[in-house]
């Protein structure tokens, strides 16, 4: 589907979201409330059936986290980008995308082992590299004396 | 919210299962690949991989170094594929900073790319015959390597760890022996493959080890997003070079390969169909 196509499918599905078709991929900001229930539609939806999640991560932008979702449909060929911000810096949750994308049970654990992200509903959330009490590295505010060297 | 322990989800299984530690074992690096198994008989259940500490913190130490500095982590991604790690984070600051490579530039990344996937195919189906026992796999897979490992010594100075592609281009020309040994190559490993048929796919004992086995069906390997000889074993068309053609992808005339069935063994013919289709 072209991109303006897609945009007017997803602007008439989800009505109360500002849709931005002007770069190169469309895009969308969603509540993070939300976040479970828009995606099992993109999935759904026989006009979008975005079917493969390629991309799944994290953003530490220091006041609150943002989780960025890089959706792809094989059989239509169109791809979306959603952002969605989590307010609560200090306790960042946001529910799993993983019952829809089975690729998610693994990148969630991964922005969960390296930012702190907690995903509700996952089937297996532990630290995917680290050990526990680690800390999340990928967090801006996390600091390493041994290996850091300020400047 | 409660996290889950490993041990809540090895109760959970039925009772009668075995479970058993498989490894650490290779195959990501040496010693680091960890699976817990759950087991039926012989037929496995459940797989729980540990991955092992082996994250470098890549993204952390690029949050402190400007662009070109990057370049020299990505060679460490994957060794196996330098110059393909290198062009995709310099497409990406090409793209951000609205840089323009000339045409030249670019059809040398395309030649690079190719030449430097073939050499990772080699050594990828010379060491899956070696653990299967075919220990031939690996000397015919490695000794045709080298030439390429050769062609890019010369023209870059390094075999693996090349940092050659770079934002805005490359870190200097092509060797003037490049194009000719290029040439020559072709022409000496399109009488190689058929080699490798007889040594590997056509070999009985690794037939029967893979052709069935670890069979992943479309849906999964969309799902799971298992791109590449994996994805393409299980008919998913993921071909980057086809669907989002960069650098000169877009001006070379091939063939995406895929196959239907899903098994181990299509997954291998796939990666040596793919290294003669070019």
């Amino acid at each position: 589907m072209e991109k303006e196509q897609l945009g007017l499918v997803l602007a008439e599905l989800f009505p109360t979201l500002e849709i931005n078709t002007s770069g190169d991929s469309v895009r969308f900001k969603a509540d993070t409330a939300d976040i479970h229930k828009i995606a099992a539609v993109l999935r759904d939806d026989k006009r979008l059936q975005f079917d493969y999640l390629f991309n799944l991560y994290g953003v530490d932008r220091e006041d609150r986290f943002s989780m960025i979702y890089g959706l792809e449909s094989t059989i239509l060929g169109h791809i979306v980008v959603i952002e969605t911000d989590i307010a609560d810096h200090d306790n960042p949750i946001i529910d799993t995308v993983s019952d829809l994308w089975k690729t998610a049970q693994y990148q969630e654990r991964e922005v969960y082992d390296l930012m702190g992200v907690k995903f509700t509903n996952h089937p297996d959330l532990r630290r995917l590299f680290l050990e526990d009490g680690w800390g999340f590295p990928l967090r801006k505010d996390y600091k390493d004396d041994i290996n850091f060297i300020e400047r | 919210m409660q996290e889950v322990e490993l041990s809540d989800i090895l109760t959970a299984r039925e009772d009668g299962d075995y479970i058993v530690n498989i490894g650490p074992q290779h195959p990501s690096t040496h010693g680091v690949m960890r699976f817990v198994v759950s087991l039926k008989g012989e037929m496995l259940e459940y797989v729980i991989p540990h991955c092992g500490y082996i994250h470098r913190g890549i993204e952390k130490m690029c949050e402190r170094m400007t662009y070109p500095q990057i370049i020299h982590l990505t060679d460490r991604m994957d060794y196996l594929s330098a110059h393909m790690n290198n062009e995709a984070v310099s497409l990406l600051v090409e793209k951000a900073t609205g840089v323009e490579v000339p045409e030249r530039v670019k059809y040398i990344r395309t030649i690079l790319s190719e030449l430097q996937r073939i050499a990772s195919h080699q050594l990828w189906w010379a060491a899956f015959g070696m653990d299967m026992g075919g220990l031939t796999c690996f000397f015919y897979g490695l000794r045709d390597r080298e030439h390429i490992l050769d062609i890019f010594e010369e023209s870059f100075g390094s075999r693996l760890l090349h940092s050659y592609v770079c934002p805005g281009g490359l870190m200097g020309d092509i060797h003037p022996n490049f194009q000719k040994r290029t040439k020559e190559f072709i022409k000496y490993f399109r009488k190689k493959l058929p080699e490798y048929d007889q040594l590997l796919t056509g070999n009985v004992i690794f037939e029967q080890r893979t052709k069935g086995m670890g069979i992943m069906s479309k849906a999964d390997a969309i799902s799971f997003g298992a791109t590449g000889p994996v994805g393409r074993g299980s008919n998913f068309a993921c071909d980057i070079r086809k669907k989002f053609p960069y650098s000169a992808y877009d001006k070379v005339d091939f063939k995406e390969i895929l196959y239907t069935e899903g098994d181990s063994w299509l997954a291998t013919k796939f990666v040596l169909t793919k290294c003669g289709n070019q």
